[in-house]
């Protein structure tokens, strides 16, 4: 056991990536205005259900811990941690903290938080975080300021948990105050407070000046006066209104405005290789999809390479696992099944479908729309007639994952530093958020096993039996693995960014 | 109709877009015939490339053949043109014929329900519409020519009315002949002239609201190819691949500008008061 407590507070990723940040000095107020391709499902941290949506939530949400771009925990809230036994975490909270609301932050905060991500308080609510919360069987308020968590067993990975995007600490009073109204108006400890929500058009964010935060030389952070997140779907769009000046950041750049904005000498563009796997889901209760030569026809099917060229002018890289190379859990001898035309007509003979079948799929749009047509067009070159419909967030997490009435969905992952067993569980363990629909338990007995492992080399060997298990069934269809990009302008200075690809542009500023 | 036929071919802008109208007819019957390659069959290997021996107008970004997927969208593009109008034709013509010649309160809640229909933003409506019922071609129809009710409802009560108090009308009444036959015998053949210079103008609309529909991604489901989808894709490489927009665009332009000018022939042709 050893306590982490990092003395400066560092609320950002230790790599900035704009501007030269570190030989100018940073210049106060502006409004930054920033665009996303898409909407969170819940602007209340604890119910939001995608990775991404923490580039919307991180502005406000202020957490226990943070998750730089290579792993390290960096103190928020919690100014240190310690396991004092295998199952007892203790937590020390940082001081004279307030929520934009003026409610005190302390360890009955937290306990709060934590009870109600675990689904234990009143009215129940379901958060991608509920498993691991659940986790902790007992809450012992020490002082003010020091908490200590009890677990019923090892739970290997823990800390980065609570730097997940759905640990939030959000204020106990505002949310018994406001009800359902909370997601709408939420209130945390973050830079900045949200001052309007409309879902799916934009947020308004103002500098909390209250914050806790202060950088290297103890100015009082942040520097923006406030921030204006707009949703913009159309990528050549965000693309546009970027050079153009309209907006100064856009939070996701696809391919094929990358080569367009690269020209412009006004932008930046940073690239994070490897970044995000994108693979096919399948939905393995709902027929055909229950037939493991059925998965196996569509996964020879596919060709990676070929979506890498068309769309990703070949910066991407073919997916053969859960977990891309950039993170210390891919296994390189996991095995997969390669593109074969030849192979996927006799997996389709064997399933008994010799002259083809159907399927349903959904996705989200974003990259997916032009990735899935390829592929339903690679999928057609053998004679399986993928049917696609394209809906809103929302409506796929209804749809695809709780309805459970489409075979297939669209879906993918960033590799964050987030612990890579929490991840795998998120997307694979029967009551995961991103789950199979079909709920199977097949993985979870080896992916419990991960999680109560502590070392992190004998956590990736049971990782790779995971994967071996994905690959006898054909849990899913791998198939690129490509780099994220973020674009901005010049005039933006200090742009960091977290394990997850996303900023709360804490230390942003804009250079006048 | 000699009169009619005449205005269709009385100047080179009026021939030019016939040519084009029957173009897009012709594509849209001989498709499968005419296009050199399946439309949706990608290639992703030879993405953006322009026009060549092999591929006349280029490829698309998943290598699809841009000639072959214009000629199949044609086939879209058609359907939902004829299509809309004809839902619209035969919901808002009859309204608008029982409302014009029955007046007093059937004219008032018909027509109130008309101006509610048409208060809505047409656009936003066939988007709320499509929503609703899901994404194909089908619904498309149905969307676009439920928006096009009230205008063909309008007109065809606002000439039941001028045509209901003619002389032969009141005598027919006179004579006892039931109402469905007045308006069926009387009415709607002496209304039918404007009808059909709406029709054309409502097809150009109709063209304009599937593209407009598929450009914002609610239209006709992949891989089936439409104008407007045609459109929307190419826009994301605009700086780089303008053709891919501009292609479709200019299909869309110059259907609606053939219509448009048809229409206008159709009404010479059809108005005694223009015909000299």
């Amino acid at each position: 056991m050893r306590i982490r407590t990092l003395g400066a507070i560092a609320l950002a990723a230790s790599v900035m990536l704009a501007g030269a940040a570190a030989a100018e000095t940073p210049q106060r107020g502006g409004v930054l205005i920033q665009a996303y391709v898409t909407e969170v499902t819940s602007m209340d941290a604890h119910q939001a259900r995608a990775g991404d949506s923490r580039v919307m939530l991180g502005p406000y949400a202020a957490y226990l811990v943070y998750v730089d771009s290579e792993g390290n925990f960096l103190p928020g809230l919690a100014t240190g941690w310690e396991w004092e036994s295998e199952t007892q975490l203790r937590l020390d909270l940082r001081e004279g903290v307030t929520f934009h609301d003026g409610t005190p932050f302390n360890a009955e905060a937290v306990a709060f938080n934590v009870d109600r991500i675990a689904g234990r308080t009143e009215p129940a609510i379901v958060s991608p975080g509920a498993a691991d919360m659940r986790a902790v069987t007992g809450i012992e308020i020490v002082d003010d300021l020091t908490i200590r968590l009890s677990f019923d067993q090892v739970r290997a990975g823990f800390i980065q948990q609570l730097g997940a995007y759905w640990a939030g600490m959000l204020s106990p009073t505002a949310i018994e105050e406001m009800g359902e109204g909370f997601a709408l108006a939420p209130v945390s400890a973050g830079p900045f407070r949200v001052t309007e929500y409309r879902p799916g058009a934009f947020v308004t964010y103002e500098r909390f000046e209250d914050f806790y935060g202060v950088d290297e030389h103890g100015e009082q952070l942040p520097y923006l006066d406030g921030m204006r997140l707009m949703i913009l779907p159309d990528n050549a769009s965000r693309a546009a209104a970027l050079q153009a000046g309209d907006i100064h950041l856009d939070q996701r750049v696809e391919a094929a405005q990358v080569m367009q904005l690269e020209a412009d000498p006004n932008i930046n563009i940073v690239e994070i290789p490897g970044f995000n796997a994108r693979w096919i889901a399948f939905n393995t209760g709902l027929p055909p999809m229950d037939n493991v030569h059925v998965r196996r026809a569509i996964i020879h099917a596919i060709n990676p390479e070929e979506v890498n060229m068309a769309l990703h002018q070949g910066r991407a890289a073919a997916a053969n696992q859960f977990f891309s190379p950039t993170s210390w859990a891919h296994d390189p001898d996991a095995p997969w099944l390669e593109y074969s035309p030849e192979k996927a007509r006799e997996e389709m003979a064997l399933a008994g479908f010799p002259d083809g079948f159907s399927f349903s799929a959904a996705h989200y749009g974003g990259p997916w729309r032009a990735e899935a047509e390829l592929i339903q067009s690679q999928l057609r070159r053998v004679g399986i007639d993928m049917q696609v419909d394209a809906m809103d967030l929302a409506s796929f997490s209804q749809l695809y994952r709780r309805d459970a009435v489409y075979h297939a969905g669209f879906t993918g992952h960033p590799m964050t530093a987030r612990d890579p067993a929490h991840l795998f569980h998120a997307f694979h363990h029967s009551t995961g958020a991103f789950a199979d629909p079909s709920r199977t338990t097949v993985y979870d007995e080896v992916i419990d096993r991960a999680l109560l492992t502590l070392d992190d080399a004998e956590r990736g060997a049971v990782l790779s039996e995971a994967f071996r298990m994905v690959y006898e069934r054909a849990g899913e269809a791998y198939y690129i693995w490509v780099p994220a990009h973020r674009a901005f302008r010049h005039d933006v200075r200090g742009y960091a960014l977290f394990s997850d690809g996303t900023s709360d542009c804490v230390t942003c500023w804009l250079a006048r | 109709m000699r009169d009619v036929a005449v205005r269709l071919v009385a100047g080179p802008l009026e021939i030019v877009s016939l040519i084009v109208i029957l173009l897009l007819v012709a594509a849209a019957v001989a498709a499968p015939l005419l296009a050199p390659f399946d439309p949706a069959a990608a290639d992703g290997f030879n993405t953006l490339r322009g026009p060549s021996s092999r591929n006349l107008l280029g490829t698309d970004f998943l290598g699809r053949d841009v000639l072959s997927r214009l000629i199949y969208g044609a086939q879209v593009t058609a359907a939902v043109a004829i299509g809309s109008v004809a839902i619209s034709i035969l919901f808002g013509v009859p309204l608008g014929l029982v409302s014009g010649y029955f007046k007093g309160l059937t004219d008032t809640v018909i027509m109130r329900f008309i101006d509610a229909l048409y208060a809505f933003p047409p656009l936003l409506l066939s988007l709320v519409l499509v929503a609703m019922l899901g994404p194909s071609m089908y619904n498309v129809m149905i969307a676009v020519g439920v928006i096009m009710i009230p205008t063909f409802c309008r007109l065809a009560r606002a000439q039941a009315l001028v045509v209901s108090a003619q002389t032969y009308v009141v005598a027919a009444q006179t004579i006892g002949t039931p109402a469905h036959r007045i308006i069926l015998w009387h009415l709607w053949p002496n209304i039918a002239a404007p009808v059909i210079v709406q029709l054309t103008i409502g097809m150009a609309w109709a063209i304009l609201a599937e593209a407009a529909l598929s450009y914002l991604g609610v239209g006709v489901r992949p891989p089936t190819p439409t104008w407007g989808v045609m459109l929307a894709e190419g826009f994301q490489y605009l700086r780089i691949n303008p053709w891919l927009s501009f292609i479709p665009g200019m299909a869309i332009f110059l259907t609606v500008f053939a219509l448009n000018i048809l229409g206008d022939a159709l009404r010479d042709g059809l108005d005694p008061r223009l015909r000299n």
